[in-house]
């Protein structure tokens, strides 16, 4: 009986693949004569009569198969050469159409390269899937005011302590920038963060040398990045050595770490203890201490973030929100997981977000313009080769055999292309990598996923591009074709034109697109910023000595001769200023207003003008208590007279001017509300802004490091240009501006190879009609005309598409910036001549070749 | 005729579907040719060369009625054509022409 059972299963095995090696009239003999067989030998043992039987099978399948397909690996062998006999009799054919499939494969690697990146982020962390960043929501009056990752300190630890899902927790500062000094030598480190011990084992950071179980424990401590540790103790080991921050704070270094790797979210370039925060705080480390502690959750192997998210209203209500709940404020937690941190939750997320998408679709563009390429020509091809299918058909050769050989020939083609698209993707990765700032290896995409993925990219390209010749060519009568009677049929040329004209719509919004970010670019480069970034060194005030003497400093150097203006600030115009909540004259609560502490110099230095009132002036001894507006809060709240209105932060303080708006944030925003104190935190301004003259600015620095090393003998001389920081601000944009250019160009460039190859073909299918013509006398313009005409209405139509895509997709791109340009006209109409006179002068070399040749060379041969 | 000699897979499957007259279907074509060549064959096997033969018109086949022993299948049985007799003639007679002088070359050649 249990035999029975096994005959069920085994015989549908058995016959799925007799069914497939063997005749049907012999199956049934062939199934009985095996059972026949076993069942013999199954008197003497079933276990050896099974093996028997395995064995078997196996062999007479062998000999099936090999039956089976050494004809077919005949006719296989055969496509492959005949492919190569057509691809090498075919010479510019061949070079055209595969250099134009090298280049979109070699421009869809190379975005693969950057696209495999930006996916790669935090991925190497063992336990990525299970860490989870803590958010946090601020609402106000139960409205929604900002997000952010930044908390107080305990969160952390009572997490762990409340939620049997946390298994662990690391709490980091928020990076900061210090000097480190060693010997009387002091290094600028930024990404400085405070972390827990607990980074070892929750993240795949990897200790180089130290412990990680003590290396991040006692406080003054410090593990430093390999890059790091070199630039400071060069090839010495750093384990033991005492560095010394700040005034007084020594730092014992317990380890060095490897490099954070640039697809980590998390960077740093040195790690303190956290102990060291409670060692000497420089915040309060309670709940409502302030907000500078990133914290990072694991959640245990069968815990879901989902069970967390229910429990966090209660957790914060006990800890916080019973708290400030009169005062209108609320918290909301929610759990980022790490891995979509980069795409989601990054300041520089949608950046990275629309890059991510923009250049996928750019990649699958260029890939589609070259795939419509080879279709083109292929179809275009076809009546030369109609005669070959006439005849193979007439040996014999069935559909499939056809259809078989034409895609044989364009995966050859594509295979083909791929070798050389790799190669060009390999010579130009340094270069891109350069325009991207990114260090990208085409080596890294050597994995067995890549390695399947561009595979499967080839094999698709070559059956995407082979399809419809294979098909098309395949289902000619071999009669027809024979006799010569085999035409290009209008509804295929209508096809070949549709796919002309959508080539031409991609490049044409491509194009479009680049020139109008060229536009917004150059906007932002020129925009009317309300301050004068010409001419402006700014000096961080990194040294106390320098923070403490800062009059001293600044006075040393208006004697220099070179120096027009200098002033103390908090911060300079560049990225946008912290912002508090004041409480202004009227209201009742407070509303969080950007905040900028300067001296009275300020204004002057910047080239900023007050509208009302007076600027702040060591006459007046109260002006350590007295603010200034900007236009924009004067407006916000109200004030048509704001002189003498009171704003509420530790104390009334009153408003004594208005200045006039100036952008203190990148142009993605709107001017937002600014107040200006004259009394900074700890009274200690951090950056002096000298205005220079422009003779002999290298002059000019020399003698302001001179001013400062006398200040601060230890701290190496730092400065910088106020206009460069003001591009630096735009250089994700202008890289994204770079690449799409060139991305864009090479899409044009293998739409117009393609024009190219089809022009040559239509010249020579004509040829015989432009001979007769030229007897009846046409003129070569008008034969010229003729040719071109057609085209030029194809790009015109393309043209008309494109323009409300391109539309479009730019409003949706200037949507990330408060200033924009406006949509010239220009850009489309420059597109749209452009796009004709390239197209007209792509055809125009073989039409008129064409045009010019002798009509009685062209008609004699008949 | 044929015009191109058959294989020797074909011509010992041939030869035996011959000398087993009545009861020629795979196992007992299989036997006999282990009996005779000491060659091993999987059953598999057998069947390449018979559809070929039939395909040439050599061998005919036929499904006997189903026996208890085979799961209830029917054997496939196959038989010799005349014009597969005449092919055995003309291969014999070629063999006896091109081994006619045919010396014993290797030492153990008549073992």
């Amino acid at each position: 009986m249990t035999m029975h059972r096994e005959k069920k299963s085994g015989n549908r095995f058995v016959e799925f693949f007799v069914e497939k090696l063997l005749s049907e009239k012999y199956r049934e003999g062939f199934v009985g004569d095996l059972l026949e067989c076993y069942e013999a030998r199954a008197s003497d043992g079933r276990f050896l009569a099974k093996i028997w039987l395995l064995v078997q099978l196996l062999s007479s399948f062998l000999s099936l198969l090999k039956k089976n397909i050494s004809g077919s690996v005949a006719m296989f062998k055969n496509y492959f050469q005949m492919a190569f006999r057509n691809l090498k009799k075919h010479k510019a054919y061949t070079i055209i159409n595969v250099f134009g499939l090298a280049l979109g494969l070699s421009a869809a690697i190379l975005i693969l390269l950057y696209l495999q990146f930006e996916i790669s982020y935090d991925r190497f962390h063992e336990n990525a899937d299970s860490i989870y960043r803590v958010c946090i929501r601020h609402l106000r009056e139960g409205r929604f005011e900002s997000e952010s990752p930044i908390f107080t300190a305990p969160i952390g630890p009572d997490m762990k302590k409340d939620f049997p899902e946390v298994e662990d927790f690391v709490r980091m500062s928020t990076p900061r920038t210090a000097y480190l000094a060693v010997d009387n030598r002091a290094f600028r480190v930024d990404r400085i963060s405070y972390a827990s011990p607990s980074l070892w084992t929750v993240f795949g950071f990897k200790l180089l040398s130290g412990t990680p179980g003590s290396s991040l424990t006692d406080p003054f401590s410090i593990v430093l990045s390999s890059q790091t540790a070199k630039r400071i103790f060069g090839s010495k080991d750093p384990v033991g050595k005492t560095i010394q921050i700040g005034p007084e704070d020594l730092y014992k270094v317990t380890g060095v770490v490897a490099d954070t790797p640039p697809n980590s979210s998390i960077q740093f370039n040195a790690l303190i203890s956290f102990a060291t925060l409670y060692a000497r705080p420089i915040m309060g480390m309670d709940w409502n201490g302030g907000n500078q502690v990133i914290t990072y959750i694991k959640l245990g192997e069968k815990a879901s973030a989902g069970s967390v998210a229910e429990k966090f209203p209660d957790f914060l209500w006990r800890n916080i929100n019973e708290k400030i709940d009169q005062y209108g404020w609320k918290y909301e937690a929610y759990l980022q997981p790490l891995k979509e941190i980069h795409f989601y939750h990054d300041e520089s997320s949608r950046t990275a977000l629309v890059n991510f998408y923009t250049f996928s679709a750019v990649a699958v563009f260029i890939l589609l313009i070259a795939c419509i390429n080879f279709v083109n020509l292929t179809t275009a091809r076809a009546a030369r080769r109609a005669k070959e299918v006439g005849i193979r058909k007439v040996i014999g050769a069935h559909r499939g055999n056809l259809i078989r050989q034409f895609l044989g020939e364009s995966v050859v083609m594509t295979i083909l292309a791929f070798t050389v698209g790799i190669g060009v993707a390999f010579i130009l990765t340094p270069t891109y990598n350069q325009l991207l700032n990114k260090e990208l290896n085409p080596i890294g995409l050597i994995n067995l996923t890549s390695i399947f993925g561009l595979f499967i990219l080839v094999l698709l390209v070559g059956v995407a591009s082979g399809v419809h010749p294979a098909f098309y060519l395949s289902s000619f009568q071999p009669v027809k074709t024979l006799k010569g009677v085999f035409d290009t049929a209008r509804s295929k040329k209508r096809f070949r034109n549709a796919l002309v004209v959508f080539q031409f719509v991609i490049s044409v919004t491509l194009i479009v697109c680049t020139l109008l970010i060229r536009n917004q670019l150059r906007y932002i480069k020129k925009a009317e910023l309300g301050y004068n970034k010409e001419n402006m060194v700014v000096l961080p005030l990194a040294d106390r000595n320098l923070r403490t003497k800062t009059e001293e400093v600044r006075n040393a150097l208006l004697s220099l001769p070179g120096i027009i203006q200098a002033a103390a600030s908090s911060e300079v115009p560049n990225n946008g200023f912290t912002s508090n909540g004041y409480i202004p004259e009227g209201y009742s609560h407070s509303i969080m207003i950007h905040a900028l502490a300067a001296d009275e110099h300020f204004f002057e230095t910047y080239g900023i003008d007050l509208v009302m009132g007076r600027n702040f002036s060591k006459e007046f001894g109260t002006d350590k208590d007295a603010y200034l507006i900007n236009e924009t809060l004067a407006k916000q709240l109200g004030w048509d007279n704001p002189l003498g209105k009171t704003i509420r932060r530790n104390g009334d303080k009153e408003v004594i001017g208005v200045v006039k708006d100036f952008q203190f944030a990148t142009l993605h925003n709107t001017i937002a509300p600014l107040l200006i104190t004259n009394m900074p935190w700890r009274n200690e301004f951090n950056f002096l802004t000298i205005k220079i003259k422009t003779e002999d600015i290298p002059g000019t620095l020399a003698a302001i490091e001179q001013v400062t090393k006398k200040f601060a003998p230890m701290v190496p001389f730092e400065y910088f240009f106020l206009d460069d920081a003001f591009d630096r601000l735009y250089r994700s944009e202008e890289r994204f501006k770079k690449i799409f250019q060139y991305f864009s160009l090479l899409a044009v460039c293998i739409a117009l190879l393609g024009l190219f190859s089809l022009s040559a073909y239509s010249a020579q299918q004509k040829s015989k009609e432009i001979g007769i013509r030229k007897v009846l006398g046409a003129s070569a313009p008008q034969i010229l005309s003729l040719f071109t005409r057609e085209t030029i209405v194809l790009i015109i139509a393309a043209n008309a598409f494109a323009a409300p895509i391109a539309l479009f997709v730019i409003q949706r791109w200037l949507g990330n910036f408060a200033y924009r340009s406006g949509i010239s006209l220009w850009a489309f109409v420059l597109t749209f001549f452009g796009s004709i006179a390239a197209a007209f002068l792509t055809i125009s070399y073989q039409s008129l070749k064409a045009a010019l040749k002798k009509p009685a060379d062209e008609l004699r041969s008949e | 005729m044929t015009e191109k000699y058959i294989s020797r897979p074909e011509e010992i499957v041939l030869l035996a579907v011959w000398k087993l007259e009545d009861n020629a279907y795979g196992i007992t074509i299989r036997n006999f040719i282990q009996e005779m060549t000491g060659k091993y064959w999987s059953i598999g096997a057998i069947y390449v060369p018979l559809e070929r033969l039939e395909k040439k018109g050599l061998l005919t086949s036929c499904n006997s009625l189903p026996s208890p022993e085979r799961g209830g299948r029917r054997k496939r049985l196959f038989q010799i054509t005349p014009a597969g007799t005449k092919e055995l003639d003309e291969l014999f007679r070629i063999h006896a022409i091109l081994w006619k002088d045919y010396p014993k070359l290797s030492p153990d050649g008549n073992k």
